[in-house]
């Protein structure tokens, strides 16, 4: 293993081809992480039309870069302006803005962008860490274990819809799957859902349904709403590199423990898939408060309540990749997206990773810490510039990226039937948008929908209608049923509270 | 209570849904035993878990408690339950500079919006990438964002030559050329 893991860094530092798709996808994740409107999900959406022919190692790293980047600078516009992308960057705007509003933006996001490659790389080692204890495990899971699997991913990912939405989450992603079925059946040869249309009898194109779901319904969104975020005075862009440097400086002196702590932290929520993409940053955030000796600082300008968020949304990248390269269970919505994505460039999550292809996963490991080390070294010094960005009108970007969507949507199969699939999906999206509907199950669901299916066969044919008495099945099917359990106790002690409040209130 | 008012926006989508699953697992019924049954494990659970959340819309319609969130609307982060606990308090603003809108007012946009996205596709579909692109960037950017004519031109100008170069020259892709153009670049040089 040692000259796998050892093989594969040296390859990537010498691959010039390589390092120059990580700088590139550093400077695309740059922009999309700091443009208002565009977010982590939507810019990996995008771009995968354009690694549709990549080779399988190229194509995971350009994109496994581009995710990790797009966190890092979605900070910048937190501290700079009080402008979250995100749930993950709201944490950091809680001090990071009192700082920057107290003259401290560049101590602010010198701590925050150093925490956040410290996290990343963390997040990395973690992962890597956990690889020789979790191969027995992966290497016992048969067929019958991988259907399970692929519904307990759906059931997990409909709770990053919260408890309140699990029902919609979980149609939106059984939606998913009925949209996989579309296409030749491999068992019984039968064109399901295609009717006389041969396009469709190889399947429904997955470039075009997450383009459609994903893309389209955001850019409505944002041309709807218009305008730029950002419209302060940019007296916050003053920075000069001596602030910046002595909060780089602060997080190995001063807060190195917090940084650590909160990275691990981070790693393993990030492992836990449907915890919810923001969670890793408020428990964290959490976390700096309650071990601090100055709580009454944080919301006013403490530096580790910007260092404590940073650092764990980022090591949660490397946890959340765990559960998704292995057991194809994304660990957060915007993992839904990448795993469709190495779908696409031919990466079959799952045992086969480990026994075949060690080799990627080392790589993507490397990915993920080169990466933060080139984003966080570029941002240090771009960063107040990068903070200009939220000041793009994101209605001027609407005409161009809805075009990049539908030439994205035409080249992956050179198919005109599928921008018409683009208009029916991206209406739907645009509803699901609209009325709340999460999105992310949907991506499982048309991911994991063939998995299920060819597994369920594979199932059924190695041990007929017993499949499920598999003690690994079992647990599964036990997990599967408390998280729904779960969710609706949740849901309706959540209704409850509200009722009572209201009643509360009324009295009142 | 006229059944007006039960047709809200957040029922007819769930009443969409419905109707997707009820239509797929419908046609599922026709093909043979093996082909039909992963449809029917996921369509039926779909077609109860779709009916539960329209009779829920519906009955918050009637109740009226149909409110809804502008879409897209990036303005407020919710902060987790525990943690708004510790910090007191429920949400953290976006600061965004935009101005509110009425509900009137988006709905228009989103139609204008719409509008636009079928007209894009439309082009291409009937005139091809080559001539839809320029011309659907041309216009958004002058009537949506009302720039200056020689911006648009000139960002249009400059998309399509993007689009020329990375799509024909680098990665050496035919982009789709429209039905109608198609057929008149035939008719006038006489190609197949």
């Amino acid at each position: 293993m040692f000259d796998v893991m050892m093989g594969t860094l040296f390859q990537l530092l010498t691959t010039p081809y390589l390092m120059g798709l990580m700088v590139i996808a550093v400077a695309i994740g740059i922009f999309v992480g700091a443009t208002p409107g565009i977010g982590g999900r939507l810019s990996i959406a995008l771009v995968i039309p354009f690694v549709f022919g990549m080779d399988m190692i190229p194509g995971a790293i350009f994109l496994l870069t581009m995710h990790a980047v797009n966190g890092t600078s979605g900070q910048i516009s937190s501290i700079m302006f009080g402008i979250p992308g995100d749930g993950d960057d709201a944490a950091t705007t809680l001090d990071g803005y009192p700082l920057a509003k107290q003259g401290r933006a560049g101590e602010a996001l010198g701590a925050s962008l150093m925490a956040s490659g410290v996290g990343g790389i963390i997040g990395a080692i973690v992962f890597a860490v956990l690889i020789p204890v979790l191969e027995p495990i992966i290497l016992a899971f048969s067929p019958a274990e991988f259907f399970f699997l692929a519904l307990l991913g759906i059931t997990f990912i409909a709770f990053l819809a919260g408890s309140d939405n699990i029902f919609k989450g979980l149609s939106i992603g059984f939606f998913g799957m009925m949209l996989s079925f579309v296409g030749m059946d491999p068992a019984t040869g039968i064109a399901r859902y295609s009717g006389d249309f041969l396009f469709l009898w190889d399947g429904l194109s997955l470039v075009t349904a997450v383009l459609a779901i994903f893309a389209v319904p955001e850019m409505i969104a944002l041309g709807v709403q218009g305008g730029a975020i950002a419209k302060l005075a940019d007296e916050n862009l003053k920075i000069s590199y001596r602030q910046v440097f002595s909060g780089v400086r602060q997080l190995f002196t001063k807060h190195w423990f917090l940084a650590f702590r909160t990275s691990i932290m981070g790693a393993i929520i990030g492992m836990i898939p449907g915890l919810g993409s923001s969670a890793a940053a408020w428990l964290c955030y959490g976390h700096a408060i309650q071990s601090s000796k100055h709580p009454e600082r944080f919301g006013k300008g403490a530096l580790e309540g910007v260092i404590a968020p940073e650092t764990a949304s980022n090591a949660r990248e490397g946890g959340a990749l765990l559960p998704t390269l292995f057991f194809g269970i994304p660990g957060s919505s915007g993992m839904a997206v990448l795993m469709g994505a190495f779908l696409i460039l031919g990466i079959q999550p799952g045992p086969t990773l480990i026994k075949d292809h060690m080799d990627l996963v080392w790589m993507l490991i490397w990915g993920l810490v080169v990466g933060n080390v080139i984003a966080v070294s570029f941002l240090l010094f771009v960063a107040r510039w990068v903070g200009k960005l939220t000041f793009v009108n994101g209605g001027m970007l609407v005409p161009f990226i809805l075009v990049v969507v539908v030439v994205g949507c035409y080249i992956n199969e050179g198919q005109w039937e599928n921008i018409l699939i683009l208009f029916a999906l991206g209406l739907i999206g645009y509803g699901l948008l609209k009325y709340d509907w999460p999105r992310a199950p949907f991506v499982i669901g048309i991911v994991l929908g063939k998995i299920a299916e060819e597994s369920l066969n594979k199932a059924l044919a190695l041990w007929g209608g017993y499949f499920f008495l598999r003690p690994l099945s079992l647990i599964l099917m036990a997990l599967i049923v408390l998280t729904i359990g779960y969710a609706v106790y949740k849901n309706r002690a959540t209704r409850r509270a509200v009722a009572v409040a209201g009643k509360v209130r009324h009295a009142s | 209570m006229p059944a007006r008012s039960i047709l809200t926006g957040r029922v007819l989508m769930a009443l969409v849904m419905f109707l997707i699953f009820v239509v797929m697992v419908g046609v599922a019924l026709d093909y043979p035993a093996q082909a039909r049954f992963m449809p029917l494990v996921v369509g039926i659970p779909g077609i109860a878990l779709t009916l539960f959340e329209l009779i829920r819309e519906i009955r918050r319609a009637l109740a009226g408690d149909a409110a809804t969130a502008p879409a897209g609307d990036t303005s407020a982060v919710s902060v987790p339950g525990d943690v708004s606990r510790l910090l007191g308090k429920e949400s953290v603003s976006a600061g965004a500079a935009t101005p509110a809108m009425s509900p009137q007012e988006a709905q228009k946009r989103e139609w204008i919006l719409l509008g636009y996205f079928t007209a894009l596709l439309s082009g291409i579909l009937v005139f091809g990438f080559w001539i839809a692109v320029p011309a659907f960037i041309a216009t958004f950017l002058r009537e949506r964002q009302n720039t200056r004519w020689r911006l648009t031109l000139g960002l249009a100008a400059a998309a399509t030559a993007v689009m020329y170069i990375v799509f024909h020259r680098i990665l050496g892709m035919d982009l789709y050329t429209g039905f109608l153009t198609q057929s008149v670049w035939d008719a006038v040089f006489l190609t197949d």
